[in-house]
């Protein structure tokens, strides 16, 4: 295992760098002799098992999960949890120096670092248990393997199974089946693939046996593993298998990415310095001020030991946790499933958000978008179109357009009742998307199409291939023609030249100079759109040469062996033009709206695809990625020109860049499309993002997108189209592919952001009335005021559920319309949160604490002035008789009992302070009364931590059992002023604060 | 590693900017200002708050005692505890007695008795006259007026013997805890009757005090114990020593001064065993005193360790007497 992370890690820069492959340009002769193998006969079965052997079986090597008690041990001893075992362990340190030194030891720092490891053991199986759990959904995405592959070997076909496959093989490919491996292409009939999955094209692609580009991913020739054969079939030889493969270097590539750390860590790697600095600092003082009082050395250490754990926040840990959980569960009902919890504040402080074109912004589904006839562009939007309805019913153009469209095609819907009572958009079809596209449009428009079809029979068809690039069908008509219809649809360029008329108002006439710059300008517009323009054409067969039963020769041309045949038996010349169609992938109904947010929330969004640039750039005007209105070719010269605004790169512009060119090129540009871009690209970019120092979101479905995914900062695949390899190296996964439930995501990263902020205030808050007992207790040798057990139940009692109910906290401004945390400034904890939480909120608690200490004390006999420097007879067990300021003896029984006593009633203040801290801690700047109480978990918190107290206080055995005993009614109330002075205080705080902003109360007191 | 120190001591100090722990001067200022007006203004709170409690605090007796206070709790009836003297050290229970100090060498224990005695019984022996200062005050919640508490035949137990330490017979002061409100009722909890009677069988009859008697802790405390002579206010006994009940209740201060002398006995050791720790348990029987050894109810405990040098060193120093 480790030999094998060692050369990947020496494979990576190799594998960032684009796969060397040359055997699309060899001749296929050649390949053959390359590989030992003949079309005919195939490899033989010994020679194929001496490859499996030598190359490994054909199939992805699984990234390596992390093993489960690796998952388990990062939860148990990453950045938080690793200051409390140091806790702990120091809590243990001291109780042994107690044990071995005192007489009389207490056992208050066993019982703590008890408390603090079984509190990092809880909330590390708990979050443990949370991945799982979110790693047990991504298990229902089950990896797709073909479950045979067709190879012939010894001159015979036969099924195997697909990682037996080697180099060499001949594979025979049908319609509908996985692509094996990649191959050469010796044999295709109407092949097309969908490579979505490698460079996010939706469209099925033309495979052949020609070699027609350079580039691997675009040169007809060769197919790639994992990709489908959605139509036609084909016969090749296998050239790559393995990890050899183009995805398998991908997927190699991405599992040799190791990523920084999250914000979310980096700040609580922060926090947990400050805190540990005052907690030493503060420690060393009051240990030295010991040695100085008197103390023994040893004493002195245990002092400093206690102060220094005093201080660690038990309850931070878990509350953390939860609240991240919470927020994860919450934003799981709204479809974005977090894989790692502490993604989701990464998304909350996201400058960069480098998206994917096709599947996230678009639908990946072709659709009509717009039609040209009568010299008319027409919207083909639905409600457009019935706006319309009245001037295209009586259209003669549109209705044989409609009819050369719904005739000039051969998509059908699946022939299946449940499927055809479907909405039209929503049925399943066969055949070719942009087909399908019209089919759908057509149906929609004019109704049941396949009746149509069948009263308009078709005699004979020329299908759709990528040498003639067009397709044209014969029908007799049902309109009392007697003549054949000639219908004829394709790419405009080869149309327009088997065009001499043009159809216009009803009218047919000359297809002049004139009407073909019309249509030169309507073609252009529509291509501008980055639309994929279909032209249409009809002829009547005159009936004297063609009469009915005419036997017109299709099958030629069909099975002809030279695609560039064109003498058929019928004229394809001197058509009728009727129009054009175009199509494209339409953006997501919410992604302009949610590019629109994300603008507004001071985030920059990056496209990047595999898609041409001229579909790029229009989609990307579409979303309002890019708002210039600039043409595309004026947008690709932007790149150099560092004051424009936006841009649109080639991969081959930006393959020519070096780091400093790709630095000004992010820098200065605030929309930048990247157009047919390679995966290695795709990473450089999110790579220099992040060496701007932008925290990157990355979004994207295919193989070709998981380098990138994994390198983001975060992460986001698609649930639905998104492929496995892509889902698992993510953090994130959009369950409805939408890109507007980002949207949704990055509010509630901030919003967790700036809870995490009030929880941690709130939890603090709690410290220094914990702490400053101990202290007095060492320094003025008063009576213990608040015991260990007591710090506990605070910490690990009352306070976990109101700090929880914090994340449930709405946020108090709008928090998408401000820019995103400047991750250098702006952090979780700051030292003005620590000095509010501490020397200001923890102060007022402690002084209620001190106040009802004092009261229940001088209650039962013993005034203030009696209890200094009490400590030592008071702890006494030696003392049966010690006497208050009334002239009572106490038995060391009945101290401690008054003590415990005392505890239960700081213990109570605490809460009951809290109460206010708490409504305090609701809003930074807003008073809590425009804040308001709508939280209703933080109601409830509240309650149930005053419940929980009086549990503690009054139950039998548990009070005993926690030292604490049951206070007098009137005890509950004494906090009151402190809880109210809390509250009156920091409405005055926030009012200065929004009054005078600026001023030294804000400098020193906002967090 | 370098860069993580000297960015911790940039964060620590950073001269460029002549910021401490991330504050320049002037900032640490303007925290200090603020912070001092606030925390004048929290103590000016506490403070306040606490007089307002403390002017409505009662004078002479707590505001909760008996069952009311905490000496009192649901798993713990109330029960005095037993008090010893002398105890030079807080947190000492250990009496020291060497029976080869000269005898008017000065003795830590007999200081620490003398001091305690002068503290609480050095008043007069007459009825207060307080009341008339204080036209405020109901006669009727008056206390029992102060008496002074004498011990008519102490015996060894004096001054004049060092308590008895110069002769290595040894007295302890044995007196019970003072609890406003108590009145302790002569006699035994149920169930423990006849162990009472048997204990303390010469003082049965006497109805009037609550006896108080002391033990070795373990079986080989009760065999180095050797005899014991309780001194009280009107007897000697070898058995029990008595509390008389006519002391009780203790009623408080008086004015806030102390008034009251609590009942005490002597227990004296006439002959523990040397060089040998003894563990004494002093217990007190009363209908409504609760016993329980573990908590130190209705006792207290102390050991005695009696130093006798070895025989030659002691036969020497007896040869220059």
């Amino acid at each position: 295992m480790f030999r094998e992370k060692l050369t990947t890690r020496k494979n990576l820069e190799a594998l960032k760098h684009e796969i060397d492959l040359d055997e699309h340009k060899l001749s296929i002769n050649e390949v053959y002799r390359r590989y030992g193998t003949s079309p005919a006969m195939g490899l033989s079965e010994e020679r194929a098992s001496v490859i499996l052997e030598r190359d490994g079986p054909n199939d992805l090597t699984p990234i390596r999960r992390t093993p489960e008690i690796v998952r388990l041990a990062k939860n148990m001893f990453g950045g938080f949890a690793m200051l409390l075992w140091i806790g702990a362990v120091l809590c243990f340190i001291a109780h042994f120096l107690e044990l071995y030194t005192l007489d009389d030891p207490q056992y208050d720092n066993m019982y703590l670092g008890i408390a603090l490891a079984s509190v990092i053991i809880i909330t590390g199986f708990f979050s443990y248990h949370q991945q799982a759990k979110s790693s047990k959904i991504m298990e229902s995405f089950k990896y797709l393997v073909p479950q045979q592959a067709c190879v012939v070997r010894h001159g015979k076909s036969r099924n195997i199974n697909p990682d037996k496959i080697v180099v060499g093989d001949i594979v025979e490919i049908q319609r509908g089946n996985r692509i094996p491996a990649d191959i050469r292409i010796i044999r295709a009939h109407g092949l097309k693939v969908d490579n979505s999955s490698l460079t996010g094209e939706c469209e099925p692609q033309v495979r052949g046996i020609e070699y027609t580009n350079d580039d691997i991913l675009e040169t007809r020739n060769l197919a790639f593993f994992g990709t489908f054969a959605v139509e036609g079939s084909c016969i090749g030889v296998v050239i790559r298998t393995g990890d050899k493969t183009f995805i398998g270097r991908i997927a190699n590539l991405t599992a040799g990415i190791e990523r920084g750390h999250t914000p979310i860590a980096v700040e609580i790697t922060h926090f947990i310095r400050i805190i540990t600095i005052i907690a030493v600092v503060v420690g060393v003082i009051f240990c030295i001020c010991s040695l100085f009082l008197g103390y023994t050395y040893v004493e002195a250490v245990v002092f400093l030991i206690s102060i220094i754990v005093a201080q660690v926040p038990e309850g931070l840990l878990a509350t953390v946790t939860v609240c991240l959980t919470l927020t994860a569960q919450r934003m799981a009902r709204k479809n974005c499933l977090v894989k790692n919890l502490e993604a989701i504040e990464t998304l909350g402080s996201t400058t960069v958000i480098c998206t994917d074109k096709t599947g996230t912004l678009t639908q990946n589904q072709m659709t009509v978008a717009h039609m040209w006839f009568d010299n008319h562009i027409i919207d083909s939007d639905i409600d457009a179109f019935h706006t319309q309805s009245n001037y295209i019913k009586y259209s003669h153009c549109w209705s044989a357009l409609a009819r050369c469209a719904t005739l000039c095609n051969t998509a059908t819907f699946t022939d299946d009742p449940n499927n055809l009572s479907k909405p039209v958009l929503q049925r399943q079809c066969e055949g070719d998307a942009s087909e399908i596209a019209i089919l759908k449009c057509m149906e929609d428009i004019t109704g049941n199409v396949s009746n149509y079809r069948s009263i308009n029979s078709k005699v004979c068809e020329v299908q759709f291939s990528s040498s003639n690039r067009y397709q044209l069908s014969i029908h007799s008509t049902d309109d009392n023609d007697e003549r054949y219809l000639l219908v004829m649809k394709g790419a405009p360029e080869k149309i327009i030249k088997n065009c001499s008329t043009i159809y216009v108002d009803g009218c047919e006439i000359e297809f002049n100079q004139f009407w073909k710059t019309q249509y030169e300008t309507a073609f252009k517009e529509l291509s501008n759109h980055g639309e994929r323009v279909l032209a249409f054409a009809d002829y009547r067969l005159p009936l004297n040469k063609y009469p009915r039963g005419y036997e017109f020769d299709c099958d030629t041309i069909n099975f002809h062996v030279n695609p560039y045949f064109e003498h058929f038996n019928f004229p394809t010349d001197g058509l009728r033009f009727l129009g054009l169609i175009s199509l494209i992938d339409p953006p997501r109904v919410n992604v302009a709206e949610a590019v629109q947010k994300c603008r507004s929330a001071g985030i920059r969004l990056l496209m990047i695809t595999g898609d041409h640039p001229l579909t790029a750039a229009a989609i990307a005007r579409y979303t309002g990625i890019i708002t210039d209105q600039d043409t595309t070719e004026q947008l690709i010269e932007n790149v150099f020109d560092n004051n424009a605004r936006s841009c649109v790169i080639h991969g081959s512009t930006l393959k020519t860049m070096n780091s400093i060119q790709l630095d000004n090129l992010i820098k200065y540009h605030q929309e930048i499309v990247f157009a047919r871009t390679s995966p290695q690209q795709k990473l450089i970019i999110v790579e220099t993002c992040q060496r701007l120092g932008e925290i990157v979101a990355v979004t994207g479905d295919g193989v070709n997108d998981s380098p990138a995914l994994k390198k983001a900062d975060i992460g986001i695949a698609m649930g639905i189209t998104g492929s496995d390899v892509s889902k698992q190296a993510s953090d994130m996964i959009l369950l409805d592919d939408n890109f507007a439930s980002i949207i949704t995501g990055i509010e509630q990263g901030r919003i967790i952001f700036d809870n995490l902020k009030k929880s941690i205030c709130y939890t603090l808050s709690s410290k220094i009335p914990e702490l400053s007992p101990f202290l007095l207790y060492m320094i003025f040798q008063i009576p213990l005021p608040l015991g260990t057990i007591a710090i506990l139940c605070i910490d690990l009692g009352t306070d976990m559920l109101p700090a929880i109910s914090l994340a449930y906290e709405r946020a108090e401004s709008d928090i998408m319309k401000r820019p995103p945390r400047d991750a250098k400034t702006e952090h979780l904890a700051t030292d003005r949160l620590i000095s509010m939480s501490y020397g200001q909120l923890g102060m007022i608690q402690a002084g209620g604490g001190f106040f009802v200490y004092t009261i229940v004390m001088a209650e039962n006999g013993f005034f203030p002035s009696r209890l200094f420097g009490l400590r030592k007879s008071w702890d006494s067990r030696s003392i049966n008789d010690l006497e208050d300021s009334y002239g009572q003896e106490w038995t060391y029984e009945q101290r401690k009992a008054l003590e415990d006593t005392c505890h239960t009633a700081f213990f109570v203040t605490v809460v009951i302070v809290q109460w206010t801290v708490l409504l305090c801690c609701k809003s930074r700047r807003n008073s809590l009364f425009r804040q308001g109480m709508s939280n209703h978990v933080l109601n409830m918190s509240i309650i149930f931590e005053t419940l929980l107290a009086i549990l503690i206080s009054y139950t039998p055995y548990i009070n005993r059992g926690l030292m604490m005993y049951p206070l007098k009614l009137h005890w509950w109330f004494l906090p009151l002023p402190f809880t109210l002075l809390v509250l009156i205080y920091d409405e005055w705080r926030k009012w200065i604060i929004r009054k005078y902003p600026g001023s030294i109360i804000d400098q020193e007191t906002s967090y | 590693m370098g860069g993580r120190v000297s960015s911790f001591m940039n964060a620590l100090y950073n001269p460029k900017r002549k910021q401490f722990l991330g504050r320049d001067g002037a900032g640490w200022t303007k925290l200090g200002v603020f912070y001092f007006f606030f925390y004048l203004g929290l103590a000016g709170f506490f403070c306040a708050m606490l007089a307002v409690f403390m002017a409505l605090s009662p004078r002479d007796r707590p505001r909760y005692y008996l069952e009311e206070s905490r000496m009192a709790t649901r798993s713990n009836p109330l029960s005095p505890g037993l008090g010893f003297r002398p105890q030079p050290e807080a947190d000492k229970n250990l009496i020291i007695i060497d029976k080869n100090a000269r005898p008017n060498e000065p003795n830590v224990y007999a200081k620490s008795l003398d001091q305690y005695l002068q503290i609480f019984y050095w008043k007069e022996d007459k009825v207060e006259k307080a009341e008339s200062d204080d036209e405020d005050d109901d006669p009727r919640e008056r206390p029992v007026p102060t008496r002074k508490f004498i011990i008519n035949k102490p015996g060894d137990c004096t001054n004049a013997t060092q308590y008895g330490f110069a002769k290595g017979k040894p007295c302890v002061l044995v007196k019970m805890n003072k609890i406003v409100g108590f009145k302790p009722k002569p006699g035994a909890p149920d169930g423990e009757k006849k162990s009472y009677i048997s204990i303390c069988k010469t003082n049965s009859t006497a109805a009037s005090a609550v006896y108080v008697h002391c033990y070795g802790e373990y079986p080989a405390d009760e065999d180095n114990i050797g005899n014991i002579t309780y001194i009280s206010e009107n007897g000697r006994d070898t058995k029990c020593g008595a509390l008389e009940t006519s002391w009780f209740p203790y009623e408080g201060k008086i004015n806030r001064e102390d008034k009251y002398q609590a009942p005490y006995i002597w227990v004296q050791f006439n002959s523990p065993s040397p060089n040998i720790l003894i563990n004494v348990v002093c217990r007190v029987y009363g209908q409504n005193i609760d016993f329980d050894k573990k908590t130190g109810r209705a006792i207290t405990r102390f050991q005695i360790y009696v130093k006798d040098l070895p025989q030659q060193a002691t036969s020497r120093l007896n040869g220059d007497i």
